[in-house]
């Protein structure tokens, strides 16, 4: 359901909406495709479901396009993933052959004339190959944590990436050695969707109900796709661990999304460890779960996501939108969303993350005050107003010839 | 002056930002542009050197926004 831009007004104030609209009216009609991999599923998908359509609204002539892929592609891009993140994986010929025979079917198809070639993360980053053919700037969005690739990973798509007119990371770490202008660009959480709007008691608990769960005992949740960077198994184990002082019940809710092959093994390897405990419910919801997820969220005392690497952790804004303490690894994009024991709270290991939980389970009011203050970070810096203004500007940059400063 | 305290209200922060951070590298005089067009156009030294003396490093852009219209308002109340 799309959401108008003044809508955004009592969230944010005017002075945001009339700035993004005066931003728009500089690249009024300019043609901007986005590609990426996944129409559904994950944090990229999820933001160019919201800002498109703004985009638009401000005049853009917007589009996204979604890349097609063969199963051998979506298996190499996914070890490419978890290549760049760290996990040694070799690439072979094979694999740039695989990864070029895509990119040239899908070049077959998508309308790259426009004047902005949008392309998030590594899957459509070879799409550049076609530059030549068009008068279009290019701009990849990097949404992963690329800080320490394994060897070979970036190498892969490193002569693709330096065909790009501008490179966006989002946070400092993750920024390349790159000719290229590079823009450092947070994704954000839209607060007006059905995953962060506001909920009633009795919506929420309806909605619980229907997914078995009762909120007799506390609830620890982390909400992420079945994927071991995301360690499951791992949240299960410190909450084990804090279960032994203070009682309290576990959600671990996800998904999949389309391009991503593992999940189902990494689900089926968290059903097992859990066993029959009735106290843990893992929820396999579809993509769409947002108005379950938002439920799920605001039920909760206590939101972890322990994740061993992230690009950016938008779970973490969304719980900390809704004023929740969120316990998280202090990996990629985490840390500028929480400042330790102030907006909420950075671990390392199980234990601490086990530690973290019982203390919160405790002391609710300093729960409490982590999770007020984190709400009012999100609000000063991811939403998806500032998200836009930043790729307005970005476009901008492109579009007038990456000078330094653009008069307006 | 109620209209540059109203407007104040909406304009966004870069706005703010760039007329209080920025006009103090552009002007050269650590004067920024708000003080400088109520004195000079309004006349009003005393709210100018008021505006003047807002250490901008030391409010929020927030906070800034609201100690300037807070002064502008005590200004009209008198």
């Amino acid at each position: 359901m799309a959401v108008g831009l003044n809508q955004y007004i009592p969230v944010v104030g005017d002075g945001v909406v009339n700035e993004l609209r005066l931003l728009g009216e500089r690249l009024a009609g300019k043609r901007i495709v986005n590609v990426n991999s996944t129409r559904v599923g994950g944090g990229v998908a999820e933001i160019l479901t919201r800002m498109v359509p703004l985009l638009r609204e401000l005049g853009l002539d917007a589009r996204w396009e979604v890349m097609r892929g063969t199963e051998d592609f979506f298996v190499l891009t996914k070890n490419l993933h978890n290549a760049l993140h760290g996990r040694p994986v070799s690439f072979g010929a094979r694999d740039a052959g695989t990864y070029d025979e895509v990119c040239t079917e899908n070049l077959k198809s998508l309308d790259l004339d426009v004047d902005l070639a949008f392309i998030h993360d590594p899957q459509p980053a070879g799409l550049v190959r076609s530059r030549d053919s068009h008068s279009a700037k290019w701009i990849w969005r990097c949404h992963i944590d690329v800080s320490a690739p394994a060897p070979g990973a970036w190498e892969f798509i490193a002569p693709m990436v330096e065909r790009y007119d501008l490179s966006v990371f989002s946070a400092p770490q993750f920024a390349r050695s790159l000719d290229m202008p590079q823009a450092l660009i947070s994704p954000s959480i839209d607060p007006l969707s059905d995953k962060n709007r506001e909920l009633g008691e009795t919506e929420i608990q309806s909605i619980l109900a229907r997914l078995g769960i009762h909120s007799e005992k506390p609830i620890v949740t982390q909400v992420s796709r079945f994927d071991r960077l995301k360690d499951p198994v791992g949240v299960l184990h410190a909450w084990q661990s804090a279960r032994k002082r203070v009682d309290s019940q576990l959600i671990l809710a996800g998904g999949s999304a389309s391009d991503d092959p593992e999940g189902a093994q990494v689900l089926k390897e968290v059903r097992e460890q859990a066993g029959d405990d009735r106290d843990v419910h893992i929820l396999d919801l579809p993509p769409t779960a947002n108005l379950e997820i938002n439920a799920i969220q605001r039920a909760s005392q206590v939101v972890v996501q322990k994740s061993i690497k992230e690009g950016f952790g938008l779970t973490v804004s969304e719980a900390l939108w809704k004023k929740k303490p969120v316990i998280a690894s202090a990996v990629g994009g985490i840390p500028l969303q929480i400042t330790h024991k102030y907006s909420g709270v950075l671990t390392h290991t199980i234990d601490g993350t086990a530690f973290w939980i019982k203390q919160l389970l405790s002391t609710p009011d300093f729960a409490r005050r982590l999770g007020e203050n984190g709400h009012h970070h999100v609000f000063n810096n991811f939403l998806l107003t500032r998200h836009v203004r930043d790729y307005l500007l970005a476009f901008l940059f492109v579009a007038d010839g990456k000078e330094d400063i653009v008069r307006l | 002056m109620k209209e540059f305290g109203d407007a104040l209200k909406h304009v966004s922060l870069s706005s703010i930002s760039y007329h209080v951070f920025d006009a103090r590298l552009r002007l050269e005089s650590g004067d920024n542009d708000f003080s400088r067009w109520i004195e000079n156009a309004l006349g009003e030294s005393e709210l100018a050197a008021k505006l003047r003396s807002l250490d901008p490093y030391t409010h929020t852009e927030e906070g800034l926004r609201g100690a300037m219209i807070a002064a502008i308002n005590r200004r009209l109340g008198e």
